[in-house]
């Protein structure tokens, strides 16, 4: 069948031919701009200048990396260790929710890089406020989303499981957690990237190493090329973090996206 | 045996005002009978619906089933709804034996019976689909074997097939009633169509609302089993007519008469 070979070509470049191209032309211009317009390094590195400051540090980047990498993991999964329970209390009793909300509300609307330097203070210099800062910004989406998807069942699934005279165990097990769990994910997928930008807050206040340090740093000296090199690598990070729950998601929700 | 008794049902509005949904209904319903409600929406079909499986209490009166008062959940009551209201992540078989997990009954004798109920409604070899790979009147044959599959002695239907195109729902009627006659269920079915109420029923109950009362409720002569053409007699119109009188003597109200 050549008409379906065809066209599976052509979703093939539609789909990843079209993004991955515009990427490399956007770079390619942005290495030209730089060389025809002269632009001095320090200002905007050309993309080769980025790639060989990547090189010239070469593996003393990777506890950088790393560090980062897991005060953005223990932070997201902090956010969803205390944020699922929560979620569970606002949804099973309307006092509770009632109770709580406001405090969920201000905690979310508090400007986490200003309350980042009361965190240092009260935490010092380690690796636990950007945790916690990173936990800060990715819990409100999972506790949002969460509640959300606990409430979403149909009211006549949940009468007919009264009917049949389920405990509530059985309607959170067997109803409410398998129906929220899309929005559960869509939290999950917000909280992942905004707890990347959490960590880096962290570091940003004070910190001796991390990919959010490696720019304060490099700014500080006119290193441009690593401040950019640093970015691109958070960058990187937090696409595949993504990438990694959206994974999860198609392994424990393989019916969404049909079933509506 | 179901025994109505002067049930009523009294809400709170919004701002505090009560509001009768349910005025003084009585009503018998023999073992094995198939009784239809059938009346404009707002009526309180629903509500009533809701109190004989004892979801919603009832403001006064009471219902029994034989010689048990209803105080709390039927289990004995097999339910399905206008939506299928499937577990879209559990496969057809999974959510045939919803209701025998949630009672802690499962066991293998079920197997054997889901197969029994797929094959009744037509959906053999279904046993492994998803929900989404079905068609509305497949999803809602599903249901209605979830509704079976703990042997109840009464199902409690709320417009079952408002939701599927006149072709299914004159195919699923048909299938109701081949079921119904096979295994001696006692059905309360709950319909906006009149035509629909009257070629299911033995009685139809017809209702007017605010606040919702029975209006009257009438025998349906004709023999069973029942077939489609038994439409066009005379005493069917006729039937047909006078509750559709019956529902429009509430001044001020609009009456759908659906195919």
């Amino acid at each position: 069948m050549p008409g379906l070979m065809a066209a599976r070509r052509r979703a093939f470049v539609e789909n990843w031919g079209l993004p991955i191209g515009t990427l490399v032309v956007a770079i390619g211009l942005w290495q030209l701009a730089t060389r025809a317009f002269d632009v001095p390094i320090w200002l905007v590195p050309a993309p080769s200048d980025i790639v060989a400051a990547v090189a010239e540090r070469g593996d003393s980047l990777w506890p950088h990396i790393w560090v980062t990498f897991y005060e953005t993991v223990l932070g997201f999964v902090l956010s969803i260790v205390l944020g699922v329970p929560l979620a569970v209390a606002i949804v099973h009793s309307r006092l509770v929710g009632n109770a709580i909300y406001p405090l969920i509300l201000i905690t979310q609307s508090i400007p986490k890089v200003a309350f980042a330097p009361i965190l240092l203070i009260w935490l010092g210099y380690g690796d636990v406020p950007k945790v916690l800062v990173a936990f800060l910004v990715a819990f409100f989406p999972v506790v949002v989303d969460t509640a959300t998807g606990l409430r979403s069942p149909a009211p006549q699934l949940l009468d007919l499981a009264r009917q049949l005279s389920a405990s509530q165990f059985q309607i959170y097990a067997k109803i409410r957690f398998p129906s929220a769990l899309p929005h559960f994910f869509s939290g999950l997928k917000v909280a992942i990237t905004l707890a990347v930008i959490g960590a880096v807050i962290g570091e940003f206040v004070g910190s001796e190493r991390g990919l959010g340090f490696l720019v304060i740093q490099a700014t500080s000296h006119f290193k441009t090329p690593l401040a950019f090199a640093a970015m691109a690598l958070l960058a990187l990070m937090a696409i595949v973090l993504f990438f990694a729950v959206a994974a999860l998601e198609r392994v424990f929700c393989p019916w969404y996206g049909r079933a509506h | 045996m179901i025994r109505i008794e002067s049930v009523s049902k009294t809400y709170l509005s919004q701002d505090g005002e009560p509001v009768d949904a349910l005025r003084d209904i009585s009503l018998e319903i023999a073992d094995g009978e198939f009784v239809t409600l059938v009346g404009p929406s707002g009526c309180g079909k629903s509500t009533l619906l809701r109190m004989l499986v004892g979801l919603l209490p009832a403001s006064s009166g009471a219902i029994w089933f034989d010689e048990t008062r209803v105080t709390g959940p039927r289990v004995d009551v097999g339910m399905v709804f206008q939506e299928p209201v499937l577990l879209v992540w559990r496969t057809v078989k999974d959510n045939v034996l919803f209701p025998i997990e949630i009672l802690g009954r499962r066991g293998r004798d079920h197997e054997a019976e889901v197969q029994r109920l797929l094959d009744l409604v037509g959906l053999r070899g279904f046993e492994r689909k998803m929900p989404y790979e079905l068609s509305g009147g497949m999803q809602q044959r599903v249901a209605l074997c979830r509704a079976l599959i703990h042997d109840p002695a009464v199902l409690v239907m709320d417009e079952p097939f408002g939701a599927l195109d006149a072709m299914t729902r004159e195919e699923m009627g048909a299938e109701l009633l081949r079921i119904w006659q096979g295994r001696q269920k006692t059905v309360l079915f709950v319909t906006h169509s009149i035509r629909e109420a009257v070629w299911l029923a033995d009685r139809v109950v017809v209702m007017t609302p605010r606040p919702g009362k029975i209006a009257d409720v009438l025998e349906v002569g004709l023999p069973r089993p029942r077939t489609a053409k038994m439409q066009f007699l005379p005493e069917f119109g006729r039937l047909v007519e006078d509750i559709g009188e019956l529902i429009a003597k509430k001044p001020g109200d609009a009456v759908i008469c659906q195919a």
